[in-house]
């Protein structure tokens, strides 16, 4: 931005500032139910130490568990197949109440990047993106969809419906236009 | 190129960077940084537009959204747009603007002829004319539309884009004047997220043309450092070209920011408009105020202007207004027009003070030399396309004018009538205002909520008070939103001169030559005779004079004269002007486009659309996708000169007679989990569930809490304490917010969890009597037997490798199975029970087949779940459980829903052979009255290809009862009418033989 007299002016965008990508989901599931109380041995069996807080997310050996809800967590990973995952949190989460649903197929992941993608989310997401920090997990609405927003130091992926997916993609793309997707 | 009325130098313009624009096809040049207003007064043109209602001549009153008179239609084509203020567009290379409301030239325009019968067209006079008689009315009306309006809309297509932000803030800065920046300033200093914005294409406010010193230099230059500074500033976001429109609940000010207005169109990747919603934690509004007219006869002429219009021509632009200026006044800030229409050689011939009282010290050597007549009055302005000259009189305690009027000879009119300060925002938000005396001005009466009023639209007019009132706002406003700060901000050092108070002049009392009028409001030909006719008629609320007269209506909502209004309603009524009281400013401040509104939500746009996992397949294989909801789904799948009907036919026989495969994955689908799973299921079903064993399916019906059936489906025992549920497509959401209300409010005590996963699982339908063998082919003869796999059985399996779930359900009355498929792998699956099944001739039907062959069946679809139908209308009556309790089970049992005379699912078929119209009322007379006599509707309708026969579902009053009765669907819309005879609703395999075989 520069100064022209008193007129700002935005310089017309050159670089790409923007660039989207859609990450291939292998295992995704919806735990119900899980007390942070309770969820210390299902992290550490996955090499996390502390659960994450409320709207966090944590990170351990090639899986991230989001909290999204008092006692609902969003349990994403990337390496293994979603067969095997599933059949080892039924069984780590058997002495406790809590279910555990797949949704491997159900969520389409677009991982927004670029210095002007807080710009991109903010035209179709009524939360404060800027207050967003790493690790930080929202479930709202972008472009009219349901969404979950997991904000990285680099990029913020978000959890669409996969049958939304080819939609949300248009409207990222179309919205992006500005910034030189 | 030299502009016949621009002083040679001075003005924030780009002298080096000359414009071309046309205004009614006549070209003129400009420079950069113009407004088309300023770019017309430099070339001499006065005459802009005609007014609302009598065509009068209008020229350039104001200089920005204050602007009642100068609008104009912008561009041409699709983006034409109309009644936009000359005072608001920057002009750019190539812009094409015509006047309005004029035919067929803005300089003889025949409308104009409404003048001369005036004084037939008074307040009031569409109201009184049009009565009578009051069947004419619509016959009126079309003349009246098209003699009303201003500009004309585009009719094509608006070619550019628009877009919406959600923005956030701690303070959020409205206006960026000299409080607005200081408050900007103080708040970003403290550590806050600021989002200042400003109307204009340039910071400062009355700082650019206002001949102010802060720090001993030119208020100018305070301006750009501090512009400058805001700008570096990481935590400050300025926003130029953007209004703040519309003040809502908790702090959420939404702003129009005009982002390619000033270009001939749009970069490629860039919006025209943007629609921000700020929600800020606290706003402090530093909008300014408007200086108002003085009604006098003639005041409408065009060079009749505000003084700080002329003021801000003459020092931002360089523009000289008029060659000789008579300025007229009820205040010292009239007086700064003298100094500023002489730095651009302008004559300023006499200044007419109303005041007797002397003004400040300021004022008197703005002056300077300048004749100046205290006590006078304009009585007249003279001239028709422009002023030629003025009659000035002395006033009597602002009743009468005493003795001769003098003219005086010249071409501006500059009228300075006070200040009203810009509360709207604060209004919008519910803020109540006060009468200030002394500036004779509504103020906001207090701190409202979050938001801090400072500045001149706080009534503090004086520089000094101003730049006070913004820094101590700003800091306020940071600290209150949680930002520490425990610096001191000085207050610049601003040189206060002595101010004598204005003296309210609410109009010019008319001097015996009634025939000019006095006009209040300029953009609704509004005068002062007006509303002595509405106080005289019992018009005396401000609301009914509003409405009678049409006050302060209109694009510029009475900025210039809403108070002169009032005040006069006041004087008529014999009361204080508080006691009038003043009309409620409601959003928008300034009109937003209609485009801004919409932004990216038109066209495919309008509404999400989801596409299944096998959407492409379809596509590629020449399926007619039709919406159904949000959802695209293959509606037939036509073939090298087939016409739908043939292709509909071809499909449905291909399941009766082979198999068939359909997509069903748009089925709401939930996973209902939880030790208390079973009981869940048993408390939200009619019929039982507890009992279902592990692997086995059952069709369920739910009610609604009234007794109606709200939706149905199929749900599976998949372990002890899971369930696979599915719901109709249309209210997968409903069912699953229905559902999740009881588990969590009314039944927290249940251990159960649902999550949906329609997305998870897409779903095909494989149907036909060698559906056993295709599945066989697929999973295994012994796996697919029925002895395995039994009418409503249920098993997990593999596909080519591929995890599914395998349901023996029909929805087609043919030997059925569902196959459930992880969503990512389902395009892969269906390729392979195409192949599995190509030598049983397997083909692909769509959704209008499925609707055909079960209409056949005689199943329910929401034609029939309608929301008024109860389990007994649709024959389910038996399985309503008597011994256990489930959600709508008390009120399904009420009276009215267990009388004789409801409507029952029936059949019905074409006795003639012709098609049943869909939705047809069902009568007993072929020439009974269509709704007034049914006894039923028609709720789904189609041809049997089985039967050839044209068949339907209906619910009729009865209806079990009459079954072989002949009755007429009867379709008042198309004027059609069926005979048709009632019959059970199961057309096809009543014992269910096909589909339990």
């Amino acid at each position: 931005m520069i100064l022209r007299g008193q007129e700002l002016v935005v310089d017309t965008i050159s670089i790409p500032s923007v660039f989207l990508q859609e990450r291939e989901v292998n295992s995704l599931f919806q735990i119900h139910g899980l007390p942070v109380a309770d969820c210390h041995h299902i992290l550490r069996k996955f090499g996390i130490e502390q659960p994450p807080e409320s709207g966090k997310s944590c990170s351990g050996d090639d899986v991230v568990m989001m909290c999204n809800g008092p006692g609902m967590w969003l349990f994403e990973s990337i390496e293994r197949s979603s067969e095997e995952t599933l059949d080892t949190l039924r069984e780590l989460l058997q002495p406790t109440n809590a279910t555990v649903t797949d949704l491997s197929s159900a969520r389409t992941i677009v991982r927004v990047s670029g210095k002007s993608s807080r710009n991109l989310l903010k035209k179709g997401c009524p939360v404060d993106i800027d207050s967003m920090n790493d690790c930080d997990v929202v479930s709202t609405l972008i472009g009219h969809l349901g969404a979950t927003i997991h904000c990285r130091k680099e990029y913020f992926d978000l959890y669409i419906l996969q049958s939304y997916g080819t939609d949300f993609w248009e409207w990222c793309r179309h919205n992006a236009r500005e910034f030189n997707i | 190129m030299v502009n016949s009325f621009r002083h040679s130098v001075g003005g924030l313009i780009n002298r080096s960077h000359p414009i071309s624009f046309t205004f009614d096809g006549r070209a003129y040049f400009a420079y950069e940084g113009d407004t088309l207003a300023s770019a017309l007064l430099a070339n001499g043109v006065r005459l802009v537009g005609r007014s609302f209602k009598y065509h009068r001549p209008r020229g350039i009153f104001g200089m920005g959204v204050e602007e009642p008179s100068a609008m104009v239609q912008m561009r041409e084509g699709a983006r034409s747009e109309p009644n936009i203020r000359a005072t608001e567009v920057e002009v750019y290379d190539g812009l094409e603007v015509s006047s309005q409301n004029r035919w067929p030239t803005l300089n003889l325009d025949v409308g104009s002829i409404s003048n001369l019968f005036s004084p037939f067209l008074p307040a009031g006079f569409y109201y009184k004319t049009f009565m009578w008689p009051a069947t004419k009315w619509m016959f009126y009306e079309r003349f009246i539309r098209k003699a009303a309006g201003l500009g004309k809309a585009a009719t094509k297509q608006d070619p550019d884009s628009y877009s919406k932000l959600f923005e956030f803030c701690d303070v959020l800065v409205v206006g960026a004047g000299p409080t607005g920046l200081s408050a900007a300033m103080s708040a970003g200093r403290a550590g806050a997220k600021v989002i200042l914005i400003e109307e204009t294409s340039q910071f400062g406010g009355r700082l650019c043309f206002d001949e102010e010193l802060i720090y001993g230099k030119p208020a100018e230059e305070w301006n750009y450092e501090v512009t400058e500074k805001l700008a570096m500033m990481p935590n400050v976001q300025l926003l130029l070209r953007t209004t703040a429109f519309g003040f809502y609940d908790q702090n959420m000010v939404c702003a129009a920011e005009r982002v390619a207005d000033h270009k001939s169109e749009p970069e490629k990747w860039q919006d025209r408009q943007k629609i921000r919603w700020i929600r800020a934690k606290q706003v402090v509004l530093a909008c300014g105020s408007i200086e108002r007219s003085i009604p006098f006869s003639g005041n409408d002429k065009p060079g009749v202007m505000l003084a700080s219009a002329v003021r801000g021509y003459a020092k931002r632009f360089a523009v000289r207004c008029g060659k000789k200026a008579v300025i007229f006044t009820n205040n010292d800030s009239g007086y700064a027009t003298v100094p500023a229409l002489k730095s651009v050689g302008v004559s300023v011939e006499v200044v007419i003070d109303s005041r007797l009282t002397k003004p400040g010290g300021r004022a008197l050597s703005q002056l300077g030399d300048t004749p100046l007549k205290q006590g006078f009055v304009v009585t007249r302005a003279r001239g028709y396309r422009s002023v030629r000259s003025v009659e000035i009189g002395r006033i009597v305690e602002h009743e009468s004018i005493m003795g001769a009027t003098d003219k005086v000879s010249c071409d501006l009119l500059c009228i300075s009538g006070g200040w009203t300060p810009t509360a709207h925002l604060y209004s919008h938000a519910q803020g109540k205002l006060k009468f200030n005396h002394q500036i004779a001005a509504f103020v906001p009466a207090a701190k409202h909520g979050s938001i801090y009023v400072a500045g001149s639209a706080n009534g503090a007019f004086s520089l000094k008070e101003c730049l006070e009132q913004g820094i101590d706002s700003g800091i306020a406003a940071a600290m209150e939103a949680g930002n520490s700060f425990s610096e001191t901000i000085q207050i610049p050092d601003v040189v206060e001169e002595e101010v004598t108070p204005m003296q309210p002049l609410w109009q010019v009392p008319a001097n015996g030559r009634g025939l000019s009028k006095r006009f209040v409001d300029l953009q609704n030909d509004v005068t002062v005779a007006d509303i002595e006719l509405a106080h005289s008629e019992g018009y005396i609320s401000v609301e009914h004079l509003k409405r009678y007269t049409t006050l302060g209506m209109g694009t510029d909502q009475g900025r210039t004269s809403n108070i002169n209004g009032l005040a006069n309603l006041a004087r008529l009524r014999n009361v204080a002007v508080p006691d009038v009281g003043h009309t409620t400013f409601r959003p928008p401040y300034t009109p937003i486009s209609l485009g801004a509104i919409a932004g990216i939500e038109h066209g495919k746009n309008l509404s999400p659309v989801r596409r299944t996992p096998l959407h492409d397949w379809h596509k590629r294989h020449r399926a007619d996708m039709q919406n159904s909801g949000a959802w695209k789904r293959p509606f037939y799948y036509a073939q090298t000169g087939e016409q739908v009907r043939d292709a509909i036919i071809r499909e449905t026989m291909q399941v009766r007679q082979a198999v068939g495969v359909v997509d069903v994955s748009t089925l709401g689908k939930i996973d209902v989990q939880g030790r208390d799973a079973a009981e869940f299921l048993e408390r939200v079903y009619i019929n039982r569930w507890k009992a279902l064993p592990i692997g086995r399916c059952r069709y369920g019906l739910m009610l609604r809490e009234d007794g109606f059936v709200f939706d149905d489906g199929t749900s599976t025992r998949v372990a002890d304490c899971e369930f696979y549920m599915t719901t109709t497509t249309g209210n997968a959401g409903p069912v699953l917010e229905h559902l999740e209300f009881y588990a969590q409010t009314v039944w927290p005590e249940l251990h159960v969890h649902l999550t949906s996963v329609s997305d998870q699982w897409a779903g095909m339908a494989l149907a036909g009597p060698s559906s056993r063998a295709v599945l066989g082919e697929l999973i295994g003869e012994e796996a697919a037997s029925d002895s395995n796999l039994p009418y409503m059985g249920y098993l997990q399996s593999e596909i080519e490798g591929v995890r599914v779930r395998i349901f023996r359900v029909s929805f087609s009355g043919e030997l059925g199975y569902e196959i459930h498929i992880p969503s990512k792998f389902a395009q892969h699956v269906w390729q392979s029970v195409l192949s599995a099944g190509r030598k049983w001739d397997i083909a692909p039907y769509g959704l209008e087949a499925m609707t055909v062959l079960r209409i056949e069946k005689g199943h329910v679809v929401s034609a029939e779940l309608s929301g008024r139908t109860t389990a007994a209308d649709l024959g389910f009556e038996r399985m309503m459980k008597k011994d256990k309790d489930f959600i709508g089970k008390r009120l399904a049992e009420r009276d009215a829903l267990v009388s004789s005379g409801r409507q029952q699912l029936v059949g019905v078929v074409s006795v003639n052979g012709r098609p049943i119209p869909r939705g047809a009322q069902i009568v007993e007379h072929s020439n009974a009255q269509g709704v007034i006599d049914t006894k039923g509707h028609v709720t789904s309708a189609c041809y049997s290809p089985h039967l050839e026969k044209e068949i339907g579902l209906a619910l009729i009053a009865d209806g079990l009862q009459i079954q072989g009765k002949q009755m007429y669907a009867a379709s008042p819309l198309n004027g059609r009418s069926v005979p048709v005879e009632v019959v059970h609703h199961i057309f096809y395999d009543p014992s269910g033989a096909r589909t339990r075989g």
